[in-house]
């Protein structure tokens, strides 16, 4: 998991320069909106993360959820932006995107949500398949502990059979 | 008791192992606290990368609360137990007060029966909303079973980082807020719901109490977010959305949340927050599967407290009997007034332990009091303190919180018990 954020955050730094190269609305992370919303609440700003779950249609719009490695954020955008967008799940990393679009604090028009909506959508990294393994240490340890409960409910089970007879 | 108390926590080690093979928590403490948080049914979590967390372990933690929220001795004596002398005893641990059925056995049956029947009736309405909101079917499906096991057992978790926010869908909302609330009351209830006598439902001191508590305490919260000027008190629709849904979600015990834990950290004044804590505090019904210090015994400390003041009033020589109505007409005895206080007085204690823990951690009181709670009742809210960085001792704690907050303290003072005498060597 270290080495996809690793990979997530080196990603982003060469994705650097073409941000530059066009510039557009100020780029800001889930915790400069979680920290401050009231600073920009009603401002275009540029977000950039993963796609994850799902890529929910409702009629010519559509939800997605965008986690930027520390917290996600609902976006609303046309159902035409989200053409094609894969979003990450356990077996796969969703796409790198950049949303542009007005930041609510709390939007009047989705039951008070904290979203974007988002007038443009742009794929930086396409989604690519992850895999997960499990630490030999923890696998080792979970035995152990499986084991000795085992033994535990055992001596129990004997103790009350010894009692019965 | 013992074997009550001691089984919880064999269970919460046990459900640990596979959430911490995943590699989504970083030590097997933070696994037993999620395992713990999901068999208590709280819904504290400190997953990693869940949004990454493969479809298997995210079903066992919402596994963990289907099971928790019925109980563990209840799946044992549901499903592995003939029947024997101390099955009443071992239910009555598990913190269900009262028998639906005269047998114990066939009450635990008809829990598991009443919970099958909504999870199928639940996860289809669920369902069906999840693929009008855009979610393919196999997933909409998945989040719907979870989304079930969540609200009715009044535990919290949800398949994805932002838990209910994810939906974005007030459908789904409406539903969970039905289910929280069917979760939230006494199985008892449902048996006489179920059997016809839809009257009881007017007329038990239990929902009476809990709509004038819901009613008082989301007032508080209410003007606490327009008084602290959020955006949530501009409107009906915010308000009923955002505070409300919140104030119900803990009062019932649930924990779910359509906003961020740092937005009610950061952006909910005092004055909300403290409605929000009293919400919690005070819980659900009796034999629910809620926490938290429960309807019924505040009715009663409520009766006693009308019936001491009638006292005052009237003639000495006059006999003051009250009575409340809980299934049949009850007389409040002094017994009865004392088990619900001597309760009432351990869960304010209980909360006054996290709290204090949490602010010699160095959170404020607020906030330590909020978390500490949220833990203690089962609730599962948070204000922003529950995360993977807090201290070893302060998860310790909660962890703590949770066993003796789902257990209501009889196996566990019971256990302490027992460990004092066996270190004195009686």
């Amino acid at each position: 998991m270290r080495t996809l954020t690793v990979l997530f955050f080196l990603s982003a730094a060469l994705a650097a320069p073409c941000r530059g190269a066009c510039a557009g609305p100020e780029a800001v992370s889930s915790s400069a909106l979680f920290s401050d919303p009231g600073l920009y609440d009603g401002r275009t700003i540029s977000f950039e993360g993963e796609v994850i779950g799902d890529i929910m249609k409702r009629g010519r719009y559509a939800w997605i959820n965008v986690n930027d490695g520390r917290s996600a954020i609902g976006v609303f955008t046309a159902a035409e932006n989200v053409a094609g967008l894969s979003a990450g799940g356990y077996k796969r990393q969703g796409d790198i995107i950049r949303v542009s679009g007005e930041f609510h604090r709390a939007c009047p028009g989705h039951g008070g949500d904290m979203d974007i909506h988002a007038g443009s959508v742009t794929v930086i990294i396409k989604s690519a398949a992850r895999e997960e393994s499990i630490c030999p240490a923890a696998k080792k340890m979970a035995v152990l502990l499986a084991g000795a409960i085992c033994l535990l409910l055992i001596s129990m089970l004997y103790g009350r059979l010894r009692k019965k007879r | 008791m013992i074997m009550v108390a001691l089984s919880w926590l064999a269970a919460m080690i046990l459900g640990a192992i596979p959430l911490w093979l995943s590699g989504h928590w970083i030590s097997f403490l933070d696994a037993c606290f999620e395992s713990m948080s999901g068999f208590a049914t709280t819904g504290l979590s400190l997953a990693q990368d869940l949004d990454h967390l493969s479809l298997t372990h995210n079903l066992w933690r919402h596994l963990t609360m289907f099971i928790g929220g019925q109980g563990i001795v209840v799946v044992a004596l549901s499903f592995f137990v003939k029947g024997f002398s101390g099955a009443f005893r071992m239910y009555v641990g598990e913190a269900r007060d009262e028998r639906v059925l005269p047998n114990v056995i066939n009450t635990a049956r008809f829990i598991w029966g009443v919970s099958f029947t909504y999870l199928a009736l639940g996860t289809a309405a669920l369902w069906a909303v999840g693929m009008k909101n855009g979610m393919d079917p196999g997933r909409a499906l998945f989040h719907g079973a979870c989304i079930f096991m969540a609200a009715f057992d009044t535990g919290g978790f949800a398949p994805q980082s932002q838990n209910m926010l994810y939906y974005h869908n007030y459908g789904m909302e409406i539903i969970t807020a039905v289910l929280m609330v069917l979760g939230a009351i006494n199985f008892r209830l449902h048996y006489h719901l179920w059997t016809g006598n839809r009257r009881e439902l007017l007329r038990n001191i239990e929902m009476r109490v809990l709509f004038i508590s819901v009613m008082i305490t989301f007032a508080v919260t209410a003007v606490g977010l327009k008084v602290g000027g959020s955006s949530y008190a501009s409107g009906a629709p915010l308000l009923l959305r955002k505070g409300f849904y919140q104030l119900l979600s803990g009062h019932t015990g649930t924990g779910f949340m359509t906003v961020c834990a740092e937005q009610i950290g950061k952006e909910w004044s005092d004055l909300a927050l403290v409605g929000m804590i009293c919400a919690m505090a005070l819980g659900g019904a009796v034999s629910s599967t809620t926490g938290g210090i429960k309807m019924l015994r505040i009715g009663i400390i409520a009766e006693a407290f009308v019936q001491d003041i009638k006292k005052v009033i009237f003639p000495s020589r006059a006999m003051v009997e009250q009575k409340f109505h809980h299934i049949k007409e009850v007389f409040l005895e002094d017994k009865t007034v004392r088990a619900a206080l001597m309760v009432t007085l351990a869960y304010i204690i209980l909360y006054g332990i996290g709290t204090l823990a949490g602010m010699l951690c160095g959170f404020g009181f607020i906030p330590s009091l909020f978390e500490s709670t949220s833990a203690a009742a089962n609730v599962g809210l948070s204000c922003g303190i529950t995360s993977v960085g807090m201290p070893a001792a302060l998860k310790v704690v909660y962890i703590f919180q949770m066993w003796a907050g789902r257990l209501e303290f009889i196996a566990v003072f019971t256990l302490a018990g027992f460990l004092l005498a066996a270190i004195k060597g009686k």
